[in-house]
């Protein structure tokens, strides 16, 4: 329990600390700790992506080997293409020019660019079904949104001045009173949640604690 | 009445396989059309605009953040092309950086591509430099000299054998700092950037993402503010109006951004006209 628990918040607590006085206190002393702290931490960053990716690997293989799975299949192809760019990066490099940059370029950037340009069809059909006028507050976002929609392309403003100043004023007014209040409120929460992780108030990130 | 009611199930039930057949003609054939020449720009692109003329005028670099992936490629590229355009046309020196992971080869593809339009040197006239994790850190320890976190360029080299870099070595020696991107990493940037050190910080970002960002305009901790495929088409149209550099895809995609949105909004009208008729049937039936 002593490792589990005690030591993670022990380190916890002193690099909250530490954190909390180096951005008040910009001293040399405390510059210098802080140098060498965010370059482990960018260190510590890269690793857990490493750890991330070995999870993935682990995840994937049991759902592949899985036979009553008829989904499995996909999570082969996941795991074929993984080891193809990871093999491709570590042979070739990942400069400009390569086989790597290549495979992303010509393969990549199509896949995921039609995935995202699927949602012009969800909304479409969306705003046929369900977009309803069925209450005040739903008119005010139907309104809301054809205003904006008609601002978003040069006809807003040929059919007439007022649609892109419209489009200005629920930006800047009823847009930026909702914003402030949810980033307010975000901000308090943080604020909060790490004050109640650096003194130690709650446990459930330290391993063996609150999981299973 | 029965044949009417037909009618009315039909259209409110009408295959989903029609309604995309109709978007996907919207967006498609404006295409072949004559490109959206003409766009009046908002207040908050035409602060960008004055504010890389000033950067042109001091002669001093600035940053962009291509932090952008395929996903967002078709709304965030045409305005990092279309502020580089006029970056490079002005003589302004570019570094780019850049925190995700999947668009670093996207973004060093569009600096060089732009460069080479404006017959601009790596290394003399912009620098790219590598992805790195922990962008909060980064973007902390470039208050204070960026080469804390970078020892070489995304080619490889050395830091010290770029010319460009010689004499920079943190946000005070750039005049601006832009972030182009679909996700929550400009207000990182607030965050841990221009809350701390107070450079001037410009938002690219996509349309839909576009209303988070307001609060830090009127905070004045955003200077300005360029948003989805209408900013960059805003942009485009200022630096043509001003320095007669032609239009790029920005422009050419508001065909089919105007068409598209046109098709949704009648969607819209007619959905709610079919469902306001079959409502008022039922109760006269009742």
């Amino acid at each position: 329990m002593f490792f589990k628990k005690t030591v993670p918040f022990i380190f916890t607590l002193s690099v909250g600390v530490f954190s909390f006085f180096y951005y008040f206190m910009p001293h040399a002393f405390m510059q210098d700790l802080w140098d060498k702290a965010s370059q482990w931490a960018i260190i510590i960053g890269g690793g857990a992506m490493f750890v991330g990716v070995i999870s993935m690997v682990r995840a994937y293989y049991k759902r592949a080997t899985n036979k009553s799975d008829p989904n499995r299949y996909f999570a082969v192809i996941t795991i074929v293409c993984f080891l193809a760019m990871s093999l491709t990066g570590l042979i070739t490099g990942i400069k400009p020019g390569g086989l790597f940059n290549d495979i992303f370029i010509g393969i990549m950037i199509p896949c995921e660019a039609t995935m995202f340009s699927l949602l012009a069809f969800y909304i479409a059909s969306a705003a046929f079904r369900s977009f309803r006028l069925k209450s005040f507050s739903a008119g005010l976002l139907l309104f809301s949104a054809i205003i904006l929609m008609l601002a978003q392309i040069p006809t807003g403003e040929n059919i007439s001045p007022a649609i892109p100043w419209l489009k200005g004023w629920i930006l800047d007014y009823p847009n930026v009173a909702a914003q402030r209040a949810i980033l307010i409120g975000i901000a308090i929460g943080s604020v909060a949640t790490a004050l109640k992780i650096i003194l130690g108030i709650d446990k459930s990130i330290y391993a063996g604690v609150g999981g299973k | 009445m029965l044949n009417k009611n037909k009618w009315l199930d039909y259209l409110l039930n009408i295959d989903r396989r029609v309604v995309y057949v109709i978007i996907f003609l919207s967006v498609v054939l404006p295409f072949f059309l004559n490109p959206v020449v003409d766009i009046q720009p908002t207040k908050w692109v035409s602060a960008v605009y004055d504010e890389m003329e000033e950067a042109a005028r001091t002669n001093k670099p600035i940053i962009i953040g291509f932090d952008y992936d395929p996903s967002t490629l078709a709304e965030l590229d045409p305005m990092a092309k279309a502020l580089l355009r006029h970056a490079f046309s002005r003589n302004i020196k570019v570094l780019g950086l850049n925190f995700i992971a999947n668009g670093t080869s996207l973004a060093a593809m569009t600096m060089d591509d732009v460069a080479k339009e404006f017959g601009k040197e790596y290394g003399k006239d912009y620098v790219f430099l590598p992805f790195m994790p922990q962008y909060d850190l980064v973007l902390l320890n470039f208050g204070d000299n960026f080469r804390k976190s970078y020892t070489q360029d995304f080619r490889g080299q050395s830091l010290e054998n770029i010319p460009m870099l010689s004499n920079l070595q943190n946000y005070d020696d750039f005049h601006m700092v832009i972030d182009i991107s679909g996700t929550k990493l400009p207000t990182i940037y607030i965050m841990y950037g221009v809350t701390r050190y107070h450079f001037k910080f410009v938002t690219g970002c996509t349309a839909v993402s576009a209303t988070e960002y307001f609060p830090y305009l009127q905070s004045g901790q955003m200077i300005g503010l360029i948003t989805g495929m209408k900013g960059a088409a805003e942009y485009e149209g200022l630096v043509k109006a001003k320095l007669n550099l032609p239009t790029g895809d920005g422009m050419k995609g508001m065909a089919s951004q105007t068409w598209g949105h046109i098709v949704i909004i009648i969607f819209i009208v007619i959905g709610n006209i079919l469902y306001y008729v079959r409502r008022r049937m039922n109760m006269e039936s009742k």
